[in-house]
């Protein structure tokens, strides 16, 4: 048993050594291959930075946001029957077509960009979290009533454990989906930001570096995924209910 | 005087079908210290006449009353053991039997003393920090009992608590549970469809008639504990039992 727990230890920590050797490796060779082509490499991670701090914000601002309206809208049958065709009905229409509105109300900076991210990220956070809220057994839901569980005690100890696998999964969905939007969003706003670099390059004609850049987006994503959310994915599994 | 008065109790909900009554003009009078069983057959209304005394649903109409007062909801001195045993995975031993001290905000020190007490009364000490999901399904509800026992609690409600459990587990559980009922001197309501396990635990045996669940009898158990399942008595009582169940 203790040898089988030494045994997994070992191996997730060779795994994920291995994750941040090819991770720093892949950095390295392409930010030297940028260097040698002359290319700001500065300017690179600078954008790439703003890049994930956008999403990172817009993440802290809508993950409270889709979970605390999730847990509000199904107190109630009638206000989940009211709201949640709403949401439904919400969430397919195309989130770009409100880019040039928010362009003219916050201007062509982080503001835009991060509340474009909110409205892209928060339906499958709200939805997977709705759906986690449906899947809790009702004894369970018993349980902490009869067990007096009321409040903020009721949310930390259990409703948002309850939810944290469902919460896990629809932040990894809204993540990619955050990404993705990120790119077209920097695009078209325009100053910085890996979008904008990207743009920049493919202006100039640059196909190498251009490729590079995407190449580096992709290893980063694929890093970010590997060493934060599969590890609290895995983690998640404890907390599910059977 | 009655501890728990069940008075005039019917509940009933809508269905594609339209209403459907579960539960007619249940009268019941629990005494404090009593072992009470609820038998019948399948879909009679024993589990939801359970949760309406433990507060979980409205009746449609009548009220529960618990020394004079309604319940109205879930309450600290109500608690209760599930059929599925209902422990939160993401807590371990410890800390799902700790649960009810947590929310009724019991000081950190005294939790941990009284926890610990529990936990060796029902043979869980060197578990405390394992998951619901390294425990079989006997461990699971030790922890249930324990986790029903540790509050505050004057009566225990449980919903088949046995009926997912191995037939040698649930016999050892059984005997401990009465080890428990007899120690601290609880008020326990027990939902069964298992007529020995009834005449074996019980002091008064209620049952109740097939959808709409009426109380068909009450039969006052008079053997002596311990009970002994060979004794030609106990056969009588459940043969009893078994004639009156209407499937």
């Amino acid at each position: 048993m203790r040898y089988s727990h030494a045994l997994r230890k070992y191996h997730n920590q060779t795994h994920n050594l291995l994750s941040i050797g090819v991770f720093a490796l892949s950095i390295i060779s392409i930010f030297s291959l940028i260097f040698l082509s002359r290319s700001n490499y500065l300017v690179l991670t600078y954008d790439l930075l703003i890049s994930t701090w956008r999403v990172m914000l817009a993440y802290l601002i809508t993950l409270p946001l889709a979970v605390f309206a999730v847990i509000v809208i199904t107190r109630r049958k009638s206000l989940e029957d009211f709201f949640v065709p709403i949401l439904d009905v919400s969430q397919s229409i195309p989130t770009f077509a409100f880019l040039p509105l928010m362009i003219s109300v916050y201007g062509r900076g982080t503001p835009t960009i991060v509340a474009f991210l909110i409205i892209e990220m928060i339906w499958p956070i709200i939805f997977t979290t709705l759906s986690g809220i449906k899947t809790v057994r009702e004894e369970l839901n018993e349980a902490a009533a009869i067990f007096q569980a009321k409040g903020v005690k009721k949310l930390i100890y259990f409703t948002l454990p309850a939810l944290f696998p469902s919460i896990v999964t629809g932040s990894i969905v809204g993540w990619g989906e955050a990404w993705e939007t990120i790119v077209g969003a920097e695009l078209i706003v325009g100053k910085n930001g890996i979008g904008a670099f990207i743009g920049k390059t493919y202006d100039s004609g640059n196909t190498f570096v251009f490729t590079i850049t995407v190449l580096l987006l992709l290893i980063f994503i694929f890093t970010l995924n590997r060493l934060i959310w599969l590890p609290l994915l895995k983690r998640s599994t404890q907390f599910q209910t059977e | 005087m009655a501890q728990l008065i069940v008075k005039n109790v019917s509940q009933s909900y809508e269905s594609e079908e339209g209403k459907v009554l579960a539960l007619k003009n249940i009268n019941l009078e629990i005494k404090e210290g009593e072992f009470l069983a609820l038998i019948g057959p399948s879909g009679c209304g024993k589990s939801t006449l359970l949760r309406i005394i433990a507060g979980l649903i409205e009746p449609t109409e009548g009220e529960v009353l618990m020394n004079g007062q309604k319940v109205v909801t879930t309450i600290p001195s109500i608690s209760f053991i599930f059929q599925n045993f209902a422990l939160f995975p993401w807590l371990n031993v410890f800390e799902n039997v700790a649960f009810p001290l947590k929310m009724l905000g019991v000081k950190e020190s005294k939790i941990k003393s009284q926890t610990a007490e529990i936990i060796k009364e029902v043979g869980l000490t060197g578990f405390e920090k394992s998951h619901p999901k390294q425990l079989s399904g006997g461990m699971r509800q030790r922890v249930g009992i324990a986790r029903a026992l540790v509050g505050d609690s004057k009566i225990i409600l449980a919903d088949e608590p046995f009926s997912s459990l191995d037939a040698f587990t649930a016999k050892t559980l059984r005997d401990e549970l009465l080890k428990i009922f007899k120690r601290y001197k609880k008020t326990i309501v027990m939902v069964t469809h298992l007529v020995d396990e009834a005449a074996y635990m019980a002091d008064r045996i209620v049952v109740l008639t097939p959808r709409p669940g009426k109380i068909e009898k009450i039969i006052q158990n008079k053997l002596s504990r311990p009970r002994n399942t060979r004794d030609s008595k106990f056969y009588d009582l459940t043969d009893e039992l078994t004639r009156i169940i209407h499937p």
